[in-house]
């Protein structure tokens, strides 16, 4: 396809079929985009709608006011997730692109 | 009030140790570069996309882990208490949010485009518009350079007091270390010492952590010490919302999670690993380590800083009287270290994007596209020490909080990196005119939020604001313009692209 083709700006988005990596890569992201919204809310919840009362009235767990522990574990246990989803749930995809006589042609001439 | 002499001196002589042993790191990376041969600008700033998964995770922690972990955050635990701790606590899973979304869908595209930079990522999406990589670029050495700073002061104000030694000799001290070892080796160099910084940094925090728990055991445990705070002016700290209130409390937390999308030195990091599997390991790697250094740093050390040391009129120096109170001096000269690693490999990676994207984003690729290898080498040079130089002097005289500098940099960072680098990889209809509305739209308005007008900040961090402005004008400009280039899109998103196009650097129109 010429040059000036590929830089038209009037064509149909939704023609372009997306990379199969590419489309793993956004079920990724919505799971880092899930744990960024726990670190912010999970945390900040124990913190802030709980009445904790006067500071002369906290108890401790661990050696530690108790919200601050409570709210703490919040963070160790999204950590946690994160960790076992980067083990198990990250494909392995491959970088580099494969090997394809047609590649440098755009799409809808590879088919034809 | 100081710290004993003979305590100065065994903390001083471990520092130097330290020191030493990292310049051989840049002696050596240079001996092997020179044996293997490259291009210097990839070899420089990527190490040719080779770095194993330990070695990329490591570097990724040892860049990100900065004297904000171990002075700064600590300094602010001192003055704010645990409201403060748990807000800044959603940085810690900030390495995997980054690398999960944009760590393998930006290496693909950088292969594709032959890219190595930040700003060479976000032409290529945008259609190779100056006018957009100028901005872009403008606010990486602008934010980066604040954040240099901040590295620069946490580092000095420690080893000043920690060593006895003046402040500025601290500063030139380990900011000339910086410039040799990423002269000599590029990010080969940094990759090679953060091995070894990572190490120590785990050692230190480590280190800190048992000695305060066998400090408050002496004390009659953690809860006993804590609760002399109570009934006492400083029992806020210990108090939901005692120092900060919960708009800014949610809003740091906003801020320690998201700004990761605008870090050209994380990004920059995360289009180097070779491979998926290295890239998992990395994050494992990063994330383990890091939350624990995290948890072991910060989870106590500035509360009970206040319990131990409660006249300091500086709380950047919490951290410094802490370690000399609770850790024997060869331990204490071991946590300067770590301190310091952090700074240096920070400071270098942050370095090496500044100079990427001043020498090879502006120079070569707008003004000189002509540029020898061997010139090229000579102005990367040029601006590293000038670079170094010009923070080294904003550092002299520093201000009272590290920590707001360090959050100053990363929303800067973030807000105005953030969206056109996410927005570019996960939806097609952005282009460059919702880049350019959204880049200069929040750059202005964290600018206005931080110096001009604070209200319009809403009593949050500026962040918060200039990232929605930068969103709400990315996706209004968009939807108003027509869309990227068709060959544009197929590189970001296309299973079939044109690889000739791919290779453009001319504006498209």
């Amino acid at each position: 396809m010429k040059q000036e083709d590929l830089s038209t700006r009037d064509y149909d988005l939704s023609t372009i079929q997306e990379d199969r990596r590419f489309l793993r890569c956004r079920r990724e992201t919505i799971v880092a985009l899930i744990v960024a919204i726990l670190l912010v809310v999970l945390p900040e919840a124990i913190t802030l709608l709980p009445k904790w009362g006067p500071v002369s009235g906290y108890r401790y767990m661990l050696g530690m006011p108790m919200w601050f522990t409570l709210a703490y574990a919040t963070v160790i246990a999204c950590c946690i997730f994160a960790l076992l989803y980067s083990i198990l749930g990250i494909r392995e995809d491959p970088l580099d692109d494969e090997e394809d006589v047609n590649s440098d042609l755009p799409n809808e001439e590879a088919k034809s | 009030m100081n710290i004993a002499s003979e305590k100065q001196k065994v903390i001083f002589i471990t520092f130097l140790v330290y020191l030493t042993v990292t310049l051989l790191f840049g002696v050596i990376a240079k001996r092997r570069k020179a044996a293997r041969g490259s291009d210097f600008a990839e070899s420089f700033f990527t190490g040719n996309k080779a770095m194993g998964g330990i070695v990329m995770g490591l570097m990724i922690m040892a860049t990100m882990l900065s004297s904000g972990t171990f002075i700064g955050s600590v300094g602010a635990g001192y003055f704010y208490g645990f409201t403060y701790i748990i807000a800044d606590a959603s940085a810690y899973g900030l390495f995997f949010i980054l690398l999960c979304s944009l760590g393998k869908r930006l290496n693909i595209v950088a292969r594709r485009i032959n890219g190595s930079s930040v700003v060479q990522l976000i032409k290529s999406r945008y259609a190779n518009n100056n006018v957009l990589a100028i901005g872009v670029a403008v606010s990486c050495v602008i934010f980066l350079s604040f954040y240099c700073a901040s590295q620069l002061v946490g580092g000095a104000k420690m080893f000043a007091t920690m060593t006895g030694q003046n402040y500025i000799i601290g500063l030139v001290l380990f900011g000339v270390v910086v410039m040799i070892y990423t002269l000599v080796g590029g990010i080969s160099s940094v990759a090679s010492a953060a091995v070894f910084q990572g190490f120590v940094m785990l050692v230190a925090a480590t280190g800190l952590f048992v000695s305060m728990q066998l400090r408050a055991g002496e004390m009659g445990g953690l809860a006993s010490m804590y609760q002399t705070l109570v009934g006492t002016e400083n029992e806020n700290l210990l108090q939901v919302c005692g120092t900060l209130d919960g708009k800014y409390m949610i809003s740091l937390a906003i801020l320690g999670a998201l700004c990761g999308f605008g870090m050209p030195h994380a990004i920059q990091g995360a289009i180097s690993y070779k491979d998926t599997k290295a890239m998992k390991t990395a994050i494992v790697v990063s994330l383990a380590v890091s939350c624990v250094i995290y948890i072991m740093m910060n989870i106590n050390a500035g509360v009970m800083a206040h319990v131990l040391n409660p006249d300091l009129t500086a709380s950047d120096a919490a951290m410094p009287y802490l370690a000399a109170t609770v850790m024997p001096a060869w331990l204490a000269g071991i946590l300067l270290s770590g301190a310091v690693a952090a700074i240096q490999s920070t400071l270098a990676g942050m370095l090496l994007v500044i100079c990427s994207t001043i020498a090879k984003d502006i120079y070569r690729d707008i003004f000189n596209p002509g540029v020898s290898d061997k010139k090229l080498q000579k102005v990367t040079y040029v601006v590293i020490v000038l670079v170094i130089a010009m923070v080294i002097i904003l550092s002299i005289n520093p201000p009272d909080l590290m920590q707001k500098i360090v959050y100053l940099a990363m929303g800067g960072l973030g807000a105005t990196l953030g969206v056109p680098v996410f927005f570019g990889a996960y939806w097609k209809r952005a282009n460059e005119y919702g880049a350019i509305a959204a880049v200069f739209g929040a750059l202005l308005t964290y600018i206005a939020a931080v110096y001009i007008l604070p209200q319009i900040a809403g009593g949050m961090e500026p962040f918060v604001v200039s990232v929605v402005v930068g969103i709400a004008l990315m996706i209004v400009v968009s939807l108003m313009t027509k869309p990227s280039p068709k060959g544009t899109i197929q590189v970001w998103f296309g299973e079939k692209y044109d690889k000739k196009f791919a290779l453009r650097t001319d504006p498209i129109r």
